[in-house]
């Protein structure tokens, strides 16, 4: 099942793909490899959460650094909040320096946006097929990677996450869930 | 023939009787509480009680290792919703397990009133700007129940309710700091007396880990129901193994002896009938058994396995059993005169001990007296081989010259022991247990990793309001968090944490705004976030709902998990009710006694108080065992006419005696409840031995006969005691130690003690 969808995703990517700039064919594999040899410098982002119980979204800002497979979500506004996560631990770091250790497989999204926005940094294909049916589409320009949910209890909550893309940059991350809650985070570019 | 004929009858009739009345099923008690004293006041009753069945003695902790954290999480789910489908756990920690839907739907009813919650503008603005945050964050919230408790009142009580002082949880399950280790927390539904109960309870834990099939998953189990079984199991395998095979050489040495096998199966009569006359006189007399009385009982009455070895040495014909009657007669008397002594004890397992031991030797006399030579054959003999055996043996012992030093080995002993002073007694009784401390250690690093209760530290608190109770348990706790805070204690788990005071409930209600001033509240609080308008609507209905309720009553959580745990701390006894708060990682117990006598809460030591009673319990068998000695030589000097005799029969066993309890301690023993039983035991067979020696003294008929006899009495005692006493399980060894150690020199010092009838030896 998997190495069908595998091939699947793979044979959609060829044919979505156009030729890259390089003269290959641009392909998830390839993609994957990218991301995998690239570096990730901390970037500012913006996220908009929008729910059923809002009647104007929220707006986050903030920055993002990955690092030795570590991954920092830093929110500056509208509250100043660090979550650190290594492995499953979570580590939440508040203003007025009080310090929060949990267990991320304790928070569903957040476990669903870590293991997902990690594995595609680390170009980890594996990973995101494990969990996740993949589908590829786009050119090297502008890619798009939609993710659905394989895992019957986390498809109760989690309709499908949508990753997009320039080369090897990673430039918005959204994420759709059963509630009719949505979050969608566009990352800015490196600072200089 | 008419008269065997009715003495068959006879027996057969008393036997029926008997065994009719044990096979309607009289409980034999394996209850601790039911060997205590009787008749007590509330007090020691519910300590007794608590010493029996305290919340922390149900729980079971549990340990999985040796494979990767999600694979070991993975099992820890799987395994703790097996288990809680089983009727075997009343609660089931360490996973995140919902409560039962009806569970929750009530608590959720109630949680205005079960939490302090600020519904003013200040404390609704902080909740709402927690739950955007949440939102914002991505935190799994349920959209409709944010909408009924924006405040997470409901939360603030499953928190309570479910962590308590739980470990760190990692993937949804309690782990180790190192999280090598995923844990479980199980409270068995049975109390930790029941031992049937807590052994299916824990093969249905090895059945369903089993089911699991993770081999590579290594699954450790501690707490005190498996002690409690493992115990019972090891003495009762150690235990029938030996008696198997002291059942065995006993068999083949009487064949040896008398080379007959209907001796061989006769000698097993007398004390067959004796257990169960002892068995069906303190059914009749107390309504039930008890299995330590039964155990000792049976123990005691090992010695009339002599009675028919002293009447085949005889011949076993009705001539020898009329010669030797009053020698037994006298022996079955003095035994059970001493023992008569332990009836009067306020303990009534000891009274059951001794009545049993009483009637078990009073009958087992009369069958060895009556039954016996009615059932006999042939004319039995101590095989001709064995009287060069017979005659170097007494020879040998004669040559120890042990008579003249026999009053100084007494003083000698007595010196020993009353050297020894407070050391000659076992206190710690973990070291009777057949747990081995490697085990013991286990349980103690498991408890640290899981926070758990020590089974042997609470607090008792009393009074004979419950809802007073209660308030006093919530002034307590909140000393207690306190002190834990201060690092003076680990855990804590007290009622109040399950159900708060009516009082209290009603404080929270009371604080509970109006609708209009909480929808003015609410608008205030919310002006500036961007909550849809109207949503918090049905959380308005809700608070206003929850001003019309009563509290909560301990009644309205019967048979919900929350109840269940409510009913283990805040327990009724006739007149009042008791809370009580089991303690764990006590690291400051002076500060912790302190708070509990500000408080008005007894601060129970159950291991001391369980020494304690034990001690109570030596001390009176002791001095009851002292009462029935003097009865004894009263009874001797009475029978005996004369001192001289009187001491060549009574100095030698009770020098065997002092002897005995002095070789213990320079053994390195130290005296429990076990020995002192095996002492009783050692008095009544040397007894016999002084008194028949004094028979065939007086007679002037040589004494090869008597001497036969007493060489086949010891060696089988010494063959079953001294099995006994290899054994590695304390209590065992204990009973043979001491048996085989007191047999053996009441043999050499009564063999000694005739002087110059040696001569009249063949």
């Amino acid at each position: 099942m998997r190495a069908l969808s595998a091939s699947c995703a793979l044979l959609l990517g060829l044919l979505l793909s156009t030729p890259a700039m390089s003269g290959e064919t641009f392909t998830l594999a390839g993609l994957m490899q990218q991301l995998a040899t690239a570096t990730h410098p901390p970037r500012p982002f913006t996220e908009q959460r929008q729910s059923q119980l809002l009647a104007v979204p929220i707006t986050l800002h903030g920055s993002l650094a990955f690092r030795d497979s570590r991954l920092v979500k830093h929110i500056q506004q509208p509250f100043d909040e660090r979550f650190s996560v290594e492995g499953d631990t979570l580590l939440i770091e508040r203003e007025g320096g009080e310090v929060q250790r949990l267990s991320l497989s304790d928070y569903p999204p957040l476990f669903t946006f870590v293991t997902v926005f990690r594995a595609a940094l680390q170009g980890d294909l594996a990973t995101l097929e494990e969990h996740y049916q993949t589908t590829f589409s786009g050119t090297a320009r502008a890619w798009r990677l939609q993710l659905r949910p394989r895992d019957a209890q986390v498809a109760v909550h989690l309709k499908g996450v949508e990753i997009a893309g320039t080369g090897d940059t990673i430039s918005r991350f959204s994420v759709e869930e059963q509630s009719g809650d949505s979050s969608t985070l566009e990352l800015g570019p490196a600072a200089p | 023939m008419k008269q065997r004929l009715a003495i068959l009858l006879a027996w057969g009739l008393f036997l029926g009787c008997a065994v009719a009345i044990l096979m309607q099923g009289p409980k034999v008690e394996s209850d601790l509480g039911q060997f205590l004293p009787g008749g007590a006041d509330a007090g020691p009753d519910l300590l007794l009680d608590t010493l029996r069945d305290s919340p922390a003695s149900r729980v079971l902790l549990l340990d999985l290792s040796g494979a990767p954290d999600r694979q070991l999480a993975d099992t820890a789910k799987k395994l703790s919703s097996a288990l809680a489908a089983t009727p075997h756990f009343a609660h089931v920690l360490g996973v995140d397990n919902a409560l039962p839907e009806a569970e929750q739907a009530l608590l959720f009813r109630y949680r205005y009133l079960l939490n302090a919650t600020r519904l003013d503008e200040v404390g609704l603005k902080a909740a709402l700007q927690q739950r955007l945050k949440e939102l914002a964050l991505g935190a799994p919230l349920d959209h409709q129940q944010l909408r009924h408790d924006p405040s997470a009142a409901h939360r603030q009580t499953l928190q309570a309710l479910m962590d308590g002082n739980g470990p760190q949880r990692h993937l949804g399950v309690w782990f180790s700091d190192d999280r090598q280790h995923a844990l479980l927390l199980l409270h068995s539904s049975a109390p930790a007396f029941a031992l049937d109960a807590q052994q299916a309870a824990i093969e249905a834990i090895h059945h369903n880990f089993e089911q699991l099939a993770v081999p590579q998953i290594q699954l450790l189990i501690s707490g005190p129901p498996l002690f409690a079984v493992e115990s019972r199991e090891r003495i009762r395998e150690g235990s029938q193994q030996l008696t198997l095979w002291a059942s065995l050489g006993v068999a083949l040495l009487i064949l040896l002896a008398y080379r007959s096998f209907t001796a061989t199966v006769l000698v097993a009569l007398p004390l067959f009938s004796g257990i169960v006359a002892g068995a069906c006189a303190v059914v009749v007399t107390f309504g039930q058994l008890h299995g330590i009385a039964l155990a000792f009982g049976i123990t005691l009455i090992g010695l009339t396995v002599d009675y028919p070895i002293h009447l085949f040495s005889h011949g076993g014909h009705r001539g020898a059993a009329a010669r030797i009657w009053p020698t037994l007669r006298l022996g079955m008397l003095t035994s059970a005169v001493g023992f008569s002594a332990l009836l009067f004890s306020e303990f009534q397992g000891l009274a059951q001990m001794g009545l049993f031991a009483i009637s078990g030797i009073v009958v087992a006399a009369l069958v060895t007296r009556w039954v016996l030579p009615a059932l006999q054959t042939t004319e039995y003999q101590l095989h001709p081989s064995l009287k060069p055996l017979i005659r170097l043996t007494l020879s040998g012992a004669q040559q120890l010259h042990l008579r003249g030093l026999s009053p100084l080995l007494l003083v000698a002993s007595l010196t020993t022991l009353g050297l020894q002073g407070d050391a000659l007694w076992e206190t710690r009784l973990n070291r009777l247990s057949p747990i081995p401390a490697s085990q013991l250690e286990l349980d103690q690093q498991l408890r640290q990793r899981l926070n758990a209760a020590e089974p042997g530290q609470l607090l008792l608190l009393q009074n004979s309001d419950r809802e007073k109770l209660l308030q006093q348990a919530e002034t307590l706790s909140a000393q207690l968090l306190a002190a834990q805070q201060r690092g003076e204690l680990r855990s804590f788990d007290t009622p109040s944490r399950y159900l708060p005071s009516q009082q209290r409930q009603l404080q929270h209600r009371e604080a509970l705004p109006d609708s209009e001033t909480l929808a003015i509240n609410l608008s205030a609080a919310s002006d500036s976030l961007p909550f849809k308008e109207q949503l918090f609507l049905p959380f308005i209905d809700d608070v206003m709902a929850a001003k019309q309720l009563t509290p909560l009553k301990p009644e309205l959580l019967a048979g919900t998990l929350t109840g269940m745990r409510l009913e283990s701390l805040l327990r009724h006894y006739d007149g009042g009710w008791y809370a009580l708060i089991t303690l764990g990682g006590i690291h400051d117990q002076t500060a912790i006694a302190r708070i509990a006598s500000d408080a008005g809460a007894r601060y129970i030591d159950i291991p001391q108080q369980a020494s304690q009673l034990v001690e109570h319990y030596r001390d009176e068998a002791l001095s009851l065992a002292g009462v029935g000695m003097v009865m004894i030589i009263l009874i001797l000097a009475v029978s005996l006419r004369g001192v001289t005799r009187l001491l060549q029969v009574a100095l030698p066993v009770f020098t065997a005696m002092a002897v005995t309890t002095a070789l213990l301690t320079l053994l390195g023993e130290r005296l429990s409840l076990f020995h002192l039983a095996s002492l009783l035991l050692v008095l009544g067979v040397g007894l016999d031995y002084g008194l028949f020696f004094d028979r065939c003294r007086s007679a002037g008929q040589g004494c090869d006969k008597t001497t036969g006899a007493l060489l086949i009495c010891s060696s089988t005692t010494l063959l079953v005691f001294g099995l006994l006493a290899l054994s590695p399980l304390p209590v065992l060894h204990a009973i043979g130690l001491t048996i085989s150690l007191g047999v053996m020199t009441t043999l050499l010092l009564t063999l000694s003690a005739g002087g110059n009838w040696g001569g009249a030896v063949v």
